[in-house]
Formats: structure tokens, C-alpha cells, sequence
């Protein structure tokens, strides 16, 4: 017997109000707890789109965005920032904020209106540094981040928010080996733990590497989805529109770029 | 220093400052009013309960608001170097103003209401023109679109300056320009008390949203708010303390902007500090301009003048050591 998805999109159609075309056409999948998941796809398939119609940014012309059964536009802002965190690309901030100060604004959905944090949520963002393993920057400002550290703060937010899904826009873009390594594996623990994640990436190693299951994006439409095992080069050449092979090393798979020449 | 004992070190100074202030003066010499005389001397029991104290409490109101809303501001718009005069809203104020004692009414409400309305309109115009324009990024697309409103505002007052009769109406625009607590009563201050400090109120209660409305749009919204309706709650907010007291004490510029600097040098970026801190600090340098205003010399120094002078003078040693970073 499957579990109930905890996420599920039914047919959907989005264009931006002032854009022409369908920036998503016709798009149903379901996420089930504590998978990983990722959304692939070139660059403009609508990707980033998707992850701001299941936060609630903007709405489906047509179609029906279910979490955990009920229609999104059941759930009040506060409940649906309790459920599902964000974590966005590198984010530009004007002001110099510490890393703590700025991890503890991830407990704002669990604060009343002009409410300020109170000693737990304070304990809640030491908890979210201590398990990135980056207690030792609670004390640096932002701005003076390296990208990866600054892709493990972002992360470190959205678990202080304490939410059963996460959502990561791009989080190995810009990083190296070692942080990419380093937010993938996490992505997996956090999954073991029963946290769902939905991801979107330009990389299909990434992808490879960690996801349950795939959905592969293009031009606002859903080439192929499902379970890792059934993602081919075939696949993946159509996703990205270049000559690619599959290979496996040591069981797991690896893709490879058709370099003509080479 | 935790930033709580830094707090209580600022409200004591403040304290003491205001204090010292109210015996500061030029009667019945300069520059020191001897607290028995407050017994002895009815003038000058007079002066002080009824000039000096109202005039007081208006530039810690004014330091305040101002400070306040710039720091507000500065966040809103996520761009450090905004002020209120820099969105068209301290030039909105001055035309309304200008345009209510030639037009409408000289009544101090009647001022206040047009230079609100006005400065309302003056940052709607800029926030629409921000929009249309295609050039750059957002951040300098708002100063552009400020600067050119703060103009066209200019424009309108050079023109209504020029209709005035100069002798009755022309002397009132042109407080209103130099700015300046000089015609500060009791009966003026409390006027615009009330909107001074529902406004002031509203952002100190709503300062720890106010560093969630900071993130960019998808953050802030993922985090639970409502960024638009709650920037503009805020905006509302800050157009409101400002226009309220710059209806009392004409243009005053810099102080918006370089007292959140300030603030945050000692404070953090945190709002829940920074902002409270604004609020006192902003107050205790106007509350040491406006004395020095009409202290230094016989005749009074328009407040305006020296705010900016310091303001200003601060603003540049702050930018030279780079304790101001702008990106974009």
C-alpha cells in the first residue's frame, strides 16, 4: 500500500499575468513523505515557477495544488509557512545581519504577529547551526560568507522554521565539490528523518546522487517523471536537448557529456 | 557591550541630555539658566515650562520620527542609502504645506493635512515612476525616480514662493524650507502628537516583522508575511511620523538617513534593537542641534542648517570608512 502524498499537483496551467505563453503546462505529480525529490531541467523550463506555486506566491490559472489532501488555498498564510520552508538561491541582503540573527527569522511562522522570538526559538536556531554543523558562525556576519557557508546558513533557516517540507531552489548551484558533497548528503539524512525535500537543479549528477524520484521539465511541460531507476540518457538528452550517455560506476550512475571530436 | 546595556547607556544619556538642555539658553544670559531661578524668576519659570519644554519634546519627537522612519524606510525598500527625503515625501510635505498657506488654510491642521496628503503623494508618484522606469535595478531606479519627484516638488514651490505675498505668506514658506522649532507651543505639539505616536508605535511593535519584510519577496512570504499589504502598513507608518512632525518643523534633512547608520554601527542590522536605538539616537542629535540653534548665536540658526551640516559631515566620514555598504 503507497502512502497518501503529502504534495500533490493535479494538472496544472500557469502563466505570469503579463507573460504571453504557459510558463507551466499541464503539470500532475505527487510527492510522497520523506523522499527527496528533484526537478530538472534547462534553464527557463519553469522550474523556479513551480517551487512558487506550491509556496502559495502565485496561483494556478487552472489545476489544483493539494498538500497533504486539502487544496492550498485552504491553508492561512501562517499554516502553510508551519509546513513548508524555503530554501532560496543565494539571497542578497542590504544589512549586515548575524548568522544567528538571521538563522532565528526562520522561526517567524511560529510567532504571533508583533511577537518577538523567545528563548526557544533562540534554542531552535542554536539547534538548526548545530546540526549543519556551523555553530561556529553564529557570530559572523552574512555578507562575510562563502558561498557554501552561505548555502548551509540558508538551509539552516529553513530548519529553524521546522517545516515537513522543504523546498531548494538550486541548492548545489555555485558551490564546490566539497559543499555540493556536503547540502547533498544532508538532504538525504534530512529525508531520513522524515523531512521531504523537493529540489531544483541543472545538474543531473546531483540528482542521480540523492533522488528518489525525478521530474523532468521542459518548456513548462513534464517530459518523464519517476523513480531514479527509470531515468535514461534518452531521457535526460530530450530534457536538455544535447547528446549525453548513462554510465554506472559502481551501481550508481553517472552522466556523461558527448563532446562531438572528443 | 551587549546591545541591552548599550540601550540603558543611550536612555541615560538622553536623560541627562533633555535635562541639561532645558537649562541651556540665551535668558537671562548666555548660556546657563540657573535651576533656582525657576522659583525666583517668573520669566524665566515661564520660558521654560512653556518654550523650552514643548520645543524640547517636539525635537526629540522629530528626531525620533524622522530617524525612525528612515530606518523604516531603509529596509522597506531594502536599500540603505533611502531616506524620507529622498522619495519625493520631505519636498511632498513643503509643497502641500506651501500649498495650503497660499490656497487653503494657515490653520496649523490645515498645513498638516495638505503636507500629509502631499508627502503621501509625492512617495506614490516616486514608487510609480520607479516602476516605469527601464534602467538599472530597483534600488537606483527609487532614488532616480525620488529625485526627479523631489524636483518637480521643488519646482512647484519655487513657483508658489514666487505667487506669495511676501510679506505674510512668503516669510511662512520659507520657515518651512530652512526648517526649525522657533513657533513650537504646546497647543502645535499637541496637535500632531497623536499621529507621531500611533505611527512610531506601529513600527516599534511591528520591528521584528519589519527584518522578515527585509528578505527579498519569496523569503518573506515563504516565512509567513504578507510582504505587500505589510510594507505598506509600515510605509503608511512612516509616511505618517514623518509628515507629522516635518508639518511641525519644516524640512529637516539627513538625519533619516544617517542616524539608522549610526544605529547600526552600535547595534547590529537587527531591527529589534537597531530600530528602538534609531528612535533615541535620532531624538538626541536633534535634540543637540535645535539647542545649539538657538543657543550659538542671538538670532536663531535654522534647525535644517545644522542638521545637515552634522548629517551630512557624518554621512561622508561613515561612507570614507566604509562603514556603509551598498551593492548593486
Amino acid at each position: 500500500m503507497t502512502p497518501e502524498p503529502v504534495l500533490s499537483l493535479q494538472n496544472v496551467w500557469f502563466a505570469y499575468p503579463n507573460g504571453h505563453d504557459c510558463v507551466l503546462q499541464d503539470v500532475s505529480f505527487d510527492i510522497y513523505p520523506g523522499t527527496v525529490n528533484a526537478v530538472l531541467g534547462p534553464n527557463g523550463a519553469g522550474k523556479s515557477t513551480l517551487l512558487h506555486l506550491i509556496l502559495g506566491l502565485y496561483v494556478p490559472q487552472r489545476g489544483e495544488i493539494r498538500l497533504a489532501g486539502r487544496p492550498l488555498r485552504n491553508y492561512s498564510r501562517q499554516r502553510l509557512s508551519r509546513l513548508i520552508g524555503l530554501v532560496p538561491q543565494r539571497e542578497y541582503i542590504p544589512f549586515n545581519y548575524t548568522v544567528l540573527d538571521y538563522v532565528l527569522l526562520g522561526r517567524t511562522p511560529h510567532l504571533g504577529f508583533l511577537q518577538m522570538p523567545r528563548p526557544d526559538d533562540v534554542r531552535a536556531a542554536w539547534a538548526a547551526l548545530e546540526r549543519l554543523g556551523i555553530a561556529a558562525l553564529a557570530h559572523r556576519y552574512v555578507a562575510n560568507l562563502s558561498g557554501g557557508e552561505h548555502q548551509l546558513v540558508l538551509i539552516a533557516r529553513a530548519i529553524a522554521q521546522e517545516t515537513p517540507i522543504l523546498l531548494l531552489d538550486e541548492p548545489t548551484a555555485h558551490l564546490d565539490l566539497g559543499n555540493q558533497g556536503r547540502i547533498l548528503t544532508l538532504l538525504r539524512d534530512l529525508a531520513g528523518q522524515g523531512i521531504t525535500g523537493l529540489f531544483t537543479t541543472h545538474d543531473p549528477d546531483a540528482a542521480l546522487a540523492i533522488a528518489d524520484r525525478f521530474i523532468l521539465l521542459r518548456g513548462g511541460r513534464i517530459l518523464q517523471q519517476g523513480s531514479a531507476a527509470e531515468v535514461t540518457a534518452e531521457s535526460l538528452a530530450r530534457t536538455y536537448g544535447t547528446a549525453l550517455q548513462m554510465l554506472s560506476v559502481d551501481g550508481r550512475r553517472v552522466v556523461l557529456l558527448e563532446i562531438p571530436g572528443r | 557591550m551587549t546591545p541591552s546595556r548599550r540601550f540603558v547607556l543611550l536612555l541615560l544619556t538622553l536623560g541627562m541630555v533633555a535635562g541639561t538642555a532645558l537649562f541651556v539658553g540665551r535668558y537671562p544670559r548666555p548660556v546657563w539658566l540657573p535651576p533656582q531661578a525657576l522659583r525666583e524668576d517668573p520669566l524665566a519659570a515661564q520660558l521654560v515650562w512653556n518654550l523650552r519644554l514643548p520645543r524640547l519634546i517636539a525635537a526629540l519627537l522629530l528626531g525620533a520620527a524622522l530617524s525612525a522612519s528612515g530606518f523604516t524606510l531603509q529596509m522597506l525598500f531594502r536599500n540603505p542609502l533611502v531616506e524620507p527625503g529622498f522619495l519625493g515625501v520631505s519636498q511632498g510635505a513643503a509643497f502641500g504645506a506651501a500649498l495650503s498657506i497660499l490656497y487653503i488654510s494657515r490653520s496649523a491642521l490645515g498645513i498638516q493635512t495638505a503636507a500629509m496628503l502631499c508627502a503621501l503623494a509625492g512617495l506614490a508618484l516616486t514608487h510609480f515612476l520607479a516602476r516605469r522606469l527601464r534602467y538599472s535595478g530597483w534600488i537606483l531606479r527609487m532614488v532616480l525616480a525620488g529625485i526627479a519627484v523631489s524636483a518637480l516638488f521643488s519646482a512647484g514651490i519655487g513657483m508658489l514662493k514666487y505667487l506669495a505675498d511676501p510679506l505674510t505668506q512668503l516669510p511662512e514658506i520659507t520657515f518651512w524650507l530652512l526648517g526649525g522649532l522657533w513657533s513650537t507651543r504646546w497647543q502645535n505639539l499637541l496637535l500632531i502628537l497623536p499621529l507621531t505616536l500611533v505611527s512610531l508605535t506601529v513600527l516599534f511593535l511591528a520591528r521584528w516583522r519589519l527584518n522578515v519584510l527585509a528578505l527579498e519577496e519569496e523569503t518573506a512570504f515563504s516565512l509567513g508575511a504578507a510582504p505587500g499589504r505589510e510594507r505598506l502598513v509600515l510605509l503608511l507608518a512612516s509616511v505618517g511620523a514623518t509628515s507629522a512632525v516635518v508639518s511641525l518643523a519644516g524640512t529637516v534633512g539627513w538625519v533619516g538617513l544617517v542616524v539608522p547608520h549610526i544605529a547600526r554601527q552600535f547595534f547590529g542590522a537587527n531591527a529589534r534593537h537597531a530600530l528602538p536605538s534609531s528612535l533615541l539616537l535620532g531624538g538626541l542629535f536633534v535634540l543637540i542641534c535645535d539647542t545649539l540653534a538657538r543657543t550659538l548665536s542671538s538670532g536663531e540658526i535654522p534647525l535644517g542648517i545644522l542638521t545637515s551640516l552634522f548629517g551630512a559631515a557624518g554621512f561622508l566620514l561613515l561612507m570614507v570608512r566604509r562603514k556603509i555598504e551598498v551593492e548593486r
